[in-house]
């Protein structure tokens, strides 16, 4: 493909390689930007498995996980590490595990889940990481795509969602448990009696062939190298069921290395696993980076402790989806609102100079020399004391992606002093492979690609990329045009910056056409209109209508206690949704929202839906992103209904009681106009 | 052998007759059950049986020995641990209330004080609020939490002093369906992994017909039916005693 002269003139003192790249870049593009020129060396030890074997002989006794257990942070160290995983891959391959085995991992993040990940890939078989909170029938498909014939579970939940499954299931060679409680009756199934394995069973099954054959497991880790595949990761599933995608060793430790490039991160930083691993970027952080890095990952009590033990962690990196950013700035925001005048005062004050700093920041602009010192003051005396309480204080680099992060919490947390930086990617590309740099950090934009990756734009106003990090393809879907000539298709809308830098606007697919040719990116909007903490979600429609309208989730907590506050009397979530002061009170949100949008992209209509989008009801995914073709199909009616002339609409839906009893009632919903 | 019997239990407050001439007994690995409408005498039973109140007459056993003159804190010494039907909590925090238990059996202060029984003791407590769920109130103060996690607590503490035997006093009142479930499950696992006896007293029929392996019905103090749970739900007076006449 020859490239526009614009284009040409833009790469004309760019490195050779991404002349190179581009080359063969499969149709025509608008903008390019590409990373620093910094080569990336690839270690000896170019697997996870070789990587362990040796940080585990360089500092044997080093802290390489710490996991809180009986009250007190357990320490294990690289020795330790290496030694689980070597029994637990030893103990596969006595059971029967063969070379190519796939096996699905179910559960919370535990240092097991990392033997057992490791432990697959040194017994040369691939690890798929599928979500806790996953339903049977939605583990079901997933499972069967991967063929995978070996499953961990981490406890009796997830041993339960299988064995539910297992007649649909295909064949299934053993279900790994570790966590026993709950489970002593298990084993008088007959379906299940040579199926259920321990993972302790496991381990000292593979110190029994150790004793046999002591070099077995080096002798199958050395038979990789970085061409093999290390895993299978699920990409987003906003479109479908999530597909398969095949990482190879080469593309997780380029962009672990690559990040490593741009964020120096070493032996004495902290990291905390808090984030499913099932995700790529929990993998990635944990992986790709902790095993070449060499810090400590920290590990939660239980699921309910997570914030408390993330404050006695204190960790110095952190990577994580805006949901939790959200949630951290929420929680600041409601504790300052609690405390004294006083305290709350000096608190406001010193935002100001904070929001006053980050502003210039943001433009790029230079900051005089008495600001940056009463920031440093504001740091010191203030910030640094509340950071303290959720666990903030020690942060180095933290990092936020996976969706659009809402610009107001952003500069909420840069204008304390976090240093948060935007970063975007997916599966298919390793991870990440843009991200903000220190000194160039801008909220509106995504930040600069990797070292060594091109990203371009194509005329469609699509993102695509190249790198080492691509992908090998789906495993499910072997002809799927995702991947051409080593070029990625994001299926996001984006473009590229003066500086270079990458704005992802939104899916491809969610970008909406009004009647008179305005592009809009719904979830701009959507996260405009969640940042009020009445508005759990919002889904903006809708393609191909003359104008904006918007379905909204209230907050059933905040609105709740606005409700009791204001003596708004109410039942459940469905009541109060409909309550006519609630839609009042959401209405005085979308004008707010609407008087900073431009003429054509405001919303003329709104309606409160009677439930919560959730994702057992397959509305949202797993990382809480809306399904728009599903909900479309799902609340055709209402849809209909808004680009009508009616002013309330009837819709047969389901609800769900206190007592977890469902039923099908008729709701009726006002749909509010706004003049 | 039976671990627990009680033989001829009559209990009198002045005039009013709360048992008369009770009998029951409790074999090693098994979870009875007492039920019954309200004011049939089930929670006396179990303050006889741990001391709390004194029978006018009729004679209690614990493996074999006869206790009925014993003071309810040897009877704990001895391995006879009891939970109660609106838990007590000390003030302080959960894992405070749970310590409290391991000081009922391990009396001597001097031993107490010594850093090992002080590790073992901590061991413990940890092991139980692993077994109970309790990891996220640890440190909450425990007279302000709701039921379902006081219950929990007090179940905790008292597997601290570690008894061979447990009297549960209706321990899923006041409990929601999940919370129901849960209790069921540590009681099995308590029965069926750890081999404790279990005395169940309760009102919830669906939970006695699940778990429990011998049912023991009275009525204004009187044992009115004993057997498995088909056997009494065909019993007459038990019907009557439930539904009225």
């Amino acid at each position: 493909m020859s490239l526009p002269k614009a284009i040409l003139e833009k790469i004309k003192d760019a490195p050779d390689w991404v002349k190179e790249y581009l080359k063969d870049v499969p149709e025509e593009i608008t903008a390019v930007t590409w990373g620093e020129d910094i080569e990336i060396e690839f270690p000896e030890e170019d697997t996870f498995p070789k990587l362990l074997i040796k940080q585990a002989k360089v500092r044997g006794n080093d802290t390489a996980l710490r996991e809180k257990e009986f009250g007190i942070w357990q320490t294990i160290t690289y020795k330790q590490f290496l030694d689980n995983v070597k029994k637990f891959s030893l103990g596969l391959i006595s059971l029967g595990f063969e070379e190519g085995d796939k096996l699905v991992l179910i559960g919370d993040n535990r240092p097991e889940w990392m033997y057992t990940y490791l432990g697959t890939e040194s017994a040369l078989g691939i690890p798929l990481g599928l979500y806790q909170d996953n339903l049977p029938e939605q583990l079901l498909p997933l499972i069967n795509n991967s063929k995978a014939r070996w499953i961990y579970c981490e406890d009796q939940e997830q041993t339960d969602k299988i064995i539910r499954i297992l007649d649909q299931l295909g064949e299934v060679e053993k279900i790994i448990v570790e966590d026993w409680t709950g489970m002593w009756r298990y084993r008088e199934d007959p379906r299940l009696k040579d199926k259920l394995v321990s993972f302790r069973e496991v381990q000292r099954l593979g110190e029994e062939l150790l004793k046999k054959k002591p070099n077995l497991f080096e002798e199958n880790v050395n038979s990789q190298n970085k061409k093999d595949l290390a895993c299978f990761v699920t990409s987003s599933g906003t479109t479908g069921i999530p597909k398969l995608v095949m990482l190879r060793y080469e593309s997780m430790l380029f962009m672990g290395l690559g990040m490593q490039k741009v964020v120096p991160m070493g032996p004495k930083d902290d990291y905390y696993s808090f984030l499913p691993f099932a995700w790529i970027g929990e993998q990635m952080m944990a992986f790709s980076c902790g095993l070449t890095a060499g810090f400590r990952i920290n590990f939660y009590e239980e699921p309910e402790t997570v914030w408390r033990d993330f404050r006695e962690v204190g960790p110095t990196i952190m990577f994580a989806a805006p949901r939790i950013w959200r949630d951290i700035v929420a929680h600041i925001q409601v504790k300052i609102a609690d405390t004294g005048w006083l305290r709350r005062k000096i608190f406001e004050s010193c935002m100001k100079i904070g929001y006053k700093k980050v502003d210039l920041e943001f433009k790029g602009q230079p900051i005089p020399i008495l600001l940056k010192f009463a920031h440093k003051l504001a740091y010191w005396f203030v910030f640094r004391w509340v950071l303290d309480k959720v666990g903030l204080k020690r942060m180095r680099h933290c990092f936020t992606g996976g969706a659009q992060v809402s610009i107001d919490d952003f500069r909420f947390l840069r204008a304390m002093g976090v240093n948060i930086k935007q970063i975007y990617g997916q599966s298919e590309i390793a991870g990440i492979s843009v991200l903000h740099r220190d000194d160039e950090v801008d909220p509106w934009t995504a930040g600069k690609p990797l070292p060594r990756t091109v990203v371009a734009i194509t005329k469609s106003g699509e993102i695509i990329s190249k790198s080492p990090a691509v992908m090998s393809g789906y495993y499910d879907r072997p002809h799927s045009k995702d991947v051409v000539n080593g070029w990625l298709y994001s299926g996001d809308y984006g473009m590229v910056n003066e500086k270079g830098h990458l704005i992802c606007v939104d899916r491809m697919d969610h970008m909406i056409t009004l009647t008179d040719g305005t592009k809009v990116a719904p979830q701009h909007i959507e996260n405009m209109l969640k940042f009020s903490p009445y508005v759990r979600e919002a889904w903006v429609l809708d393609d191909g209508r003359p104008y904006l309208c918007a379905i909204l989730n209230i907050h059933p907590e905040n609105v709740g206690k606005w409700a009791e506050d204001h003596n708004v009397p109410y039942t459940g979530y469905v009541d109060l949704s409909q309550k006519p002061e609630v839609i009042d009170l959401l209405e005085g949100i979308v004008r707010s929202v609407n008087e900073r949008l431009p003429e054509n992209m405001r919303i003329k209509k709104f309606m409160s839906l009677y439930k919560e989008f959730h994702a057992d009801d397959d509305e949202l995914t797993r990382t809480r992103k809306l399904r728009r073709d599903f909900l479309r199909k799902k609340y055709k009616p209402l849809i209909e209904a808004l680009y009508s002339d009616a002013r309330e609409v009837e819709f047969l839906g389901e609800v769900t009681y206190e007592d977890g009893t469902r039923d099908r009632v008729k709701i009726k919903m006002e749909i509010r106009w706004i003049e | 052998m039976n671990v627990l019997e009680a033989k001829d239990v009559s209990l009198r407050f002045g005039g009013v007759e709360a048992l008369k001439g009770v009998s029951i007994n409790l074999k090693p690995n098994e979870i009875l059950a007492i039920i019954g409408p309200n004011g049939a005498g089930k929670t006396a039973l179990l303050n006889c049986i741990c001391g709390f109140y004194k029978p006018q007459s009729g004679k209690i056993y614990f493996r074999g020995k006869d206790i009925t003159n014993l003071p309810p804190h040897k009877r704990i010494e001895m391995g006879i641990g009891r939970t109660l039907q609106t838990p007590y909590m000390f003030h302080g925090t959960v894992y405070e209330n749970i310590m409290v238990g391991y000081v009922v059996k391990n009396r001597s202060i001097w031993k107490n004080l010594t850093f090992k029984s002080m590790v073992e003791a901590r061991r413990r407590a940890e092991e139980l609020i692993d077994f109970v769920e309790l990891e996220p109130y640890r440190d909450a103060i425990a007279t302000g939490l709701p039921m379902g996690i006081r219950k929990r607590v007090e179940l905790a503490r008292v597997l601290m002093s570690d008894p061979d035997v447990l009297l549960l006093d209706e321990p899923t009142s006041g409990l929601s369906l999940d919370e129901r479930r849960d209790m069921a499950r540590y009681i099995l696992e308590l029965n069926e992994v750890w081999g404790k006896p279990i005395v169940l007293v309760e009102h919830e029929m669906y939970l006695v017909r699940d778990i429990a392996h011998r049912i023991i019905v009275l009525d204004s103090g009187v044992k009115i039916a004993e057997g498995s749970f088909e056997e009494i739900i065909k019993d007459q007076r038990v019907l009557e005693a439930y539904m009225g006449e």
